[in-house]
């Protein structure tokens, strides 16, 4: 990372009418990172793109975009250097996909856009449906023919909310690799998403908001780091090696307790399943499944929102 | 602007609108060939101006409620969030393209009605047929403007489209016909400028509320204002879904 704070929200608050949107929330975007915004469904996270993008006002508090204040002098341009896909493609469904990346890109004031839409269009695999309206796309062509229109004009961030949403699992990988790739090319990303495995597996850090608030902000590892237990494994031994595999781990200092599938559950001072394995193996005891349990961002993100339906 | 026309040729309404007012310039054609213009130009005065005053009002909203129906307005302004420039731009490319579609279609109709006239013995007068394009014009625009603004004032196309009929044919015509107020009534503005244009008579409302043609004219300006202010103060301030 640069450095560069890309976005920027200081202390931004938003309601709709009595509904509190957003309570005070604060945190960064740095060039080069590709950031995740994490959040129950209706935690703000719309709210906060929308804001960000001078699409919603702030009550209170204030955003900035490249380093220039929302709706101040230079927001038009700072808008046009990002891309962004928002709640949906919003396509105009009876213009094909070339028709609407030319829109786009005349909006944005590109000049000679045709070279490339076509390599946009290559990018996301719709180069053969160019010319095909868009209307009769499903929802995960729609979501790539966006995502490619969110690329145009090579912007310096690319703020995608849900970028995943209506895709098939390949899809879902292509759309995450992208993504991924995206800071090869000097390009950040604010990335909002309710999967946290995708989220996971993309992001350099993420920030978690619940409830308007931000609850957690920091690398993955950082986040990871704030979760509460030890490092945990699951450990498959034959069901009558099972009172000894205890014994053994157990004068380790190490935690054992049953699970309902015949395997044991092991915490404690142990970081590597290796010294397990070992530790087994020396009492001729063979592990038939060793599987880390450690916390994941799935299970701060149900601590820190205290929220199991969302997920 | 470039993005407004490149709609414009990509997208189905601005086509449907003008291949309407073809459609029923075709049926006035054949009227006219069957049983000559009428008593007073009757023939394009109802299959060119009317189909033409509804086209604009169409066109009008869909050139703002087009963004609201398919939701693009988020997109529109994630590419350039200068909300006033969107909204002069899309008047800029509006304005100028029905005032040629207007032009357009009224000089294409005139040889053909011409020629269809011309078995019943008449012509068409060119002076009357001018008059008749000029006033055509200042309709169509103020059409347009009155479109647009309910486009904006609704956030909507449904909504745009039903509010600006209303407004223009039953709100309008019913203030045209209210003792006191009538002579502040736009379609009874836009009667009395298509009067001093056309010289003749005519129009609806009461008999007593004809204005000046200056005085209409400040009259049908107010409304546009007021309509487009109302609606450009919606697009400024509202946040956008």
């Amino acid at each position: 990372m640069s450095g560069t704070t890309l976005a920027v929200f200081d202390g931004v608050s938003k309601s709709f009418g009595r509904n509190v949107a957003l309570r005070g929330l604060s945190f960064e975007v740095a060039e080069g990172a590709v950031c995740g915004l994490l959040g129950p469904n209706g935690s703000g996270k719309t709210t906060a793109i929308r804001i960000l993008l001078g699409l919603g006002r702030a009550d209170a508090g204030s955003a900035g975009l490249l380093g220039v204040p929302v709706g101040g002098t230079g927001f038009a341009s700072a808008v046009r250097q990002t891309g962004s896909l928002i709640e949906g493609p919003a396509l105009y469904e009876r213009a094909t996909a070339r028709q609407n990346m030319k829109i786009q890109a005349a909006a944005r004031d590109i000049r000679r856009p045709a070279a490339e839409i076509d390599s946009l269009l290559e990018l996301v695999d719709l180069r053969g449906r160019a010319d095909s309206k868009a209307g009769g796309f499903s929802m995960g062509m729609k979501q790539r023919l966006g995502l490619a229109m969110a690329l145009l004009g090579s912007p310096r961030l690319v703020i995608l909310d849900e970028p995943t949403n209506g895709l098939d699992p390949s899809g879902i990988v292509e759309i995450r690799k992208l993504i991924a790739r995206l800071p090869e090319s000097g390009v950040s990303v604010l990335v909002s998403s309710h999967l946290l495995s995708e989220v996971e597996l993309m992001c350099d850090r993420v920030t978690i908001i619940n409830r308007g608030e931000m609850v957690a902000d920091g690398t993955i590892a950082e986040v990871l780091s704030t979760a509460t237990g030890e490092d945990s494994f699951i450990v498959g031994v034959p069901s009558e090696e099972s009172d000894r595999a205890t014994r053994a781990l157990t004068g380790l200092g190490l935690t054992v307790s049953p699970r309902g599938d015949g395997a044991l559950n092991v915490s404690g001072p142990v970081t590597d399943g290796s010294q397990i394995s070992c530790v087994l193996a020396g009492e001729g005891i063979y592990v038939s499944r060793l599987q880390s349990d450690s916390p994941d961002l799935e299970r701060v993100f149900l601590d820190l929102t205290g929220d199991d339906d969302e997920v | 602007m470039r993005s407004e026309l490149q709609k414009i040729r990509a997208m189905p309404t601005p086509r449907w609108c003008a291949i309407a007012v073809f459609a029923t310039m075709l049926l006035g054609l054949a009227a006219t060939w069957r049983w000559g213009l009428g008593p007073s130009r009757d023939a394009y005065d109802f299959s060119i101006g009317l189909p033409a005053t509804i086209a604009a009002v169409v066109f009008g909203v869909w050139m703002f409620g087009v963004e609201y129906g398919q939701g693009t307005m988020r997109r529109v302004l994630t590419a350039d969030p200068r909300r006033s420039r969107l909204f002069l731009s899309k008047l800029a490319v509006g304005v100028p393209l029905v005032a040629l579609a207007t032009v357009l279609i009224y000089l294409i109709a005139l040889p053909l009605y011409g020629l269809a006239a011309d078995g019943h013995g008449q012509s068409i007068e060119l002076a009357t047929y001018q008059d008749a394009l000029l006033a055509a014009l200042v309709a169509n625009v103020a059409y347009l403007l009155v479109g647009a603004a309910f486009a904006l004032i609704t956030a909507s196309m449904a909504g745009g489209v039903t509010f600006a009929l209303v407004f223009l044919f039953i709100l309008s015509v019913f203030l045209a016909f209210v003792p006191e107020v009538d002579q502040y009534s736009f379609n009874l503005a836009l009667a009395d400028i298509d009067r001093a244009i056309r010289g003749d008579a005519g129009g609806f409302g009461t008999a007593e509320a004809e204005n000046p043609v200056g005085t209409a004219a400040a009259i049908a300006a107010g409304w546009l204002l007021l309509l487009l202010g109302a609606g450009w103060l919606r697009l400024k301030r509202s946040d956008v879904k």
